[in-house]
């Protein structure tokens, strides 16, 4: 089973399909995710594929400062990742709540809510620092 | 096409429904409307062919709730109601401008007016656990901070 | 036929962001819809109270980060006219371009979204391989692609480069003929008009009543655009087009943003040209005196207002928001009614949704 165990990994460092959900952010790190897919970034060519259900995905990207309608949903969809699953946390308002803390409707960061795996400060982040991000997080992954 | 004289012509009618002129809001156009009388106030505007609003404020000071109305044809106009501090109520203005549900909703949840002959008056932005009184009122700022929706955090993180 | 309800969010493969909506359908027919809003509601108008006006524009540059420099220009205006103070004109120069460069790299992005939304991916590529130029324009004139903070009260605090100029206009013919490409595509490729004519229609009475703004109003024949009609910055001595069409539906509303991007691209030309020279910002006292404004501006979905309300502290003592996503939202309901449920993908993308605009 040891030549199973060492295909998954395999698969999973050189395919991690990622599930990007926004809780609350003002959309500028998603904006530069999204950027990610196009011609000048192309984050296919690593193997890394946007998916859109909780049930495909291995990666969890999260953005935005948890707020308090988002926050239980945010813990469903986590759920409903199947193991093993990593957290990535874009952004500053993700990391800590950024601008927002101190708001009355914000927890103030994922890690309130959820374990994370990977910080990725910036306000937006650039595509590039979310690139190096994903890569060395599957440098962990063994 | 632009009516050049309609801005005139509603400084006109409202003059003649005796409503005080105030110059507060810098650059626009403003009135001091008794809460009774908005509803016609706003009527007559629209039959005159003012259409557009664009938001209503609520701020609370200290001899009541002001709700503005800001209204816009090709320069602003702002209607402004005083409302007093406990059990304030105003008539919706949905019947006339259907745009205005979301805007009243707001100002529902935010500084706690009721509006009589809004269809839906469910909240619009706050969560559907929120138990403080309304964010924007100045008086009881100091609970709104006290008791944030981390009460529920525990739940969220164990359930 | 059996009634179902179809809930889709918050988290969607169509949504950006969350928002919840539930659709009540009879078989393949949408017969209701009704939306809920707030996962995105941060509370920065009772924030914005508690900061500085200073800290505030770094704060309202984070309402939402497609329009994040139209926020921030309105909000120093307000916070300018309150303080009777005048911005040199070449500080005005700079922000209305990077107006003008917020509206086209908007548009693209939203052409890109509605196509992925209706399953023309290679649209979706193309616009945002083209809206890489933009974001470098603009990175060359505030060093950041999304977040710019150039705006401050008084002014803009980064001056134009010569070279930047030039390679500016060096760059913008090259996007025009992108963009004439796509409206090539938009205008005469009959799978796109298979997916967006006739879809989500709104008639002009619907865009009165509804008070709705933006390219959504202008599609149904509302000539309504805030920088011709009450100008700002130095709007008035620029001239431009305002798109108007009548046919009130998803492609009306695809081309006449399309449309607005070439009247952007020469309007950048323009102020390029007439730049004026001078110094970029007056100084801004802290403090400033009481009194309340109301602000508008046109950004790329529509009219932003700011009301500020100020005490004579250095923190305002009421900031409003109202962004123009949100009469797009309310009609919504009315545009997916009798629709069919395929449909639901594109209706929900063509009112160019910012749900973080709308819930602040």
């Amino acid at each position: 089973m040891a030549f199973m165990d060492r295909t998954l990994s395999w698969a999973r460092k050189k395919s991690p399909w990622i599930l990007h959900f926004n809780s609350g952010g003002c959309n500028g790190c998603d904006i530069e995710l999204l950027s990610l897919l196009t011609p000048m970034y192309d984050i296919e060519r690593f193997g890394i594929l946007n998916e859109s259900s909780p049930r495909h995905a291995d990666i969890l990207v999260c953005t935005g400062p948890v707020t308090a309608q988002v926050a239980p949903r945010l813990l469903r969809i986590y759920e409903q990742i199947p193991e093993p699953k990593w957290v990535i946390s874009l952004g500053s308002c993700s990391c800590t709540g950024g601008v927002f803390s101190g708001a009355y409707n914000i927890y103030g960061g994922i890690e309130k809510v959820l374990p994370v795996d990977l910080y990725v400060p910036g306000c937006p982040c650039r595509p590039e620092a979310i690139i190096n991000a994903v890569i060395s997080l599957l440098e962990k992954v063994e | 096409m632009k009516d050049k004289n309609l801005l005139e012509k509603i400084r006109e009618i409202l003059t003649a429904m005796s409503l005080e002129e105030s110059t507060g809001i810098r650059n626009d156009i403003g009135f001091v409307v008794p809460s009774e009388q908005l509803f016609e106030v706003t009527r007559q505007m629209l039959q005159a062919g003012l259409y557009h609003l664009s938001a209503i404020t609520c701020f609370e000071m200290e001899d009541g709730l002001h709700l503005l109305y800001h209204f816009w044809y090709f320069a602003g106009l702002t209607l402004r109601v005083v409302l007093e501090k406990e059990n304030p109520r105003l008539q919706s203005l949905t019947p006339l401008i259907p745009g205005a549900e979301f805007y009243e909703r707001e100002v529902r949840e935010m500084i706690g007016v009721e509006f009589d002959g809004l269809s839906n008056s469910e909240p619009l932005l706050l969560p559907e656990n929120w138990q403080s009184p309304p964010p924007l009122r100045k008086t009881q700022s100091a609970q709104i901070s006290a008791s944030r929706p981390l009460d529920g955090l525990n739940e969220v993180q164990n359930g | 036929m059996a009634k179902m309800t179809i809930p889709i969010g918050p988290q969607h493969p169509l949504l950006k962001e969350p928002l919840s909506f539930l659709i009540g359908v009879e078989g393949e027919q949408v017969l209701s819809s009704s939306l809920r809003l707030g996962y995105v509601h941060r509370g920065i108008e009772r924030l914005a109270e508690s900061r500085t006006y200073i800290q505030n524009v770094h704060l309202f540059e984070r309402v939402c980060g497609i329009c994040s420099h139209i926020h921030t220009t309105t909000y120093c205006q307000g916070v300018e006219a309150l303080l009777g103070l005048e911005v040199p004109p070449r500080g005005l120069d700079i922000r209305m371009l990077l107006c003008e460069f917020e509206r086209i790299h908007s548009h693209l992005l939203w052409l890109g979204v509605l196509s992925k939304n209706i399953g023309l991916d290679t649209i979706f590529m193309y616009a945002w391989r083209d809206r890489e130029i933009v974001l470098q324009m603009m990175e060359d004139v505030s060093g950041g692609r999304v977040s710019h903070a150039i705006n401050m009260i008084g002014g803009v605090r980064k001056d134009l480069e010569p070279e930047h100029i030039e390679s500016m206009l060096m760059k913008l013919p090259e996007l025009l003929n992108r963009i004439r490409e796509l409206i090539q595509v938009l205008e005469h490729d009959r799978t796109f008009q298979a997916r967006t004519r006739g879809i989500g229609y709104l008639s002009l009475e619907d865009v009165k009543r509804f008070c709705v703004v933006g390219p959504v109003a202008r599609a149904s024949g509302l000539n309504m655009d805030i920088r011709r009609d009450q100008p700002y910055a130095r709007y008035s001595g620029l001239s431009f087009d305002v798109p108007i069409m009548h046919e009130g539906d998803i492609w009306a509303r695809a081309l006449i943003r399309l449309y607005e991007t070439i009247q952007s691209i020469n309007l950048c030309h323009q102020i390029l040209e007439k730049l004026t020279s001078g110094e970029i910002a007056s100084t801004a006292p802290r403090k400033v005196p009481p009194g309340e404004v109301v602000s508008r501006a046109e950004g790329p979905r529509g009219e932003v207002v700011y009301f500020i309300k100020s005490d004579g502290s250095q923190n305002p003592f009421r900031v409003k928001i109202r962004t123009p996503t949100l009469t797009a939202l309310i009609t919504l309901p009315k545009q997916l009614k009798g629709m069919q449920l395929a449909d639901v993908s594109a209706i929900i993308a063509g009112v160019d949704l910012c749900i973080a605009c709308a819930d602040r």
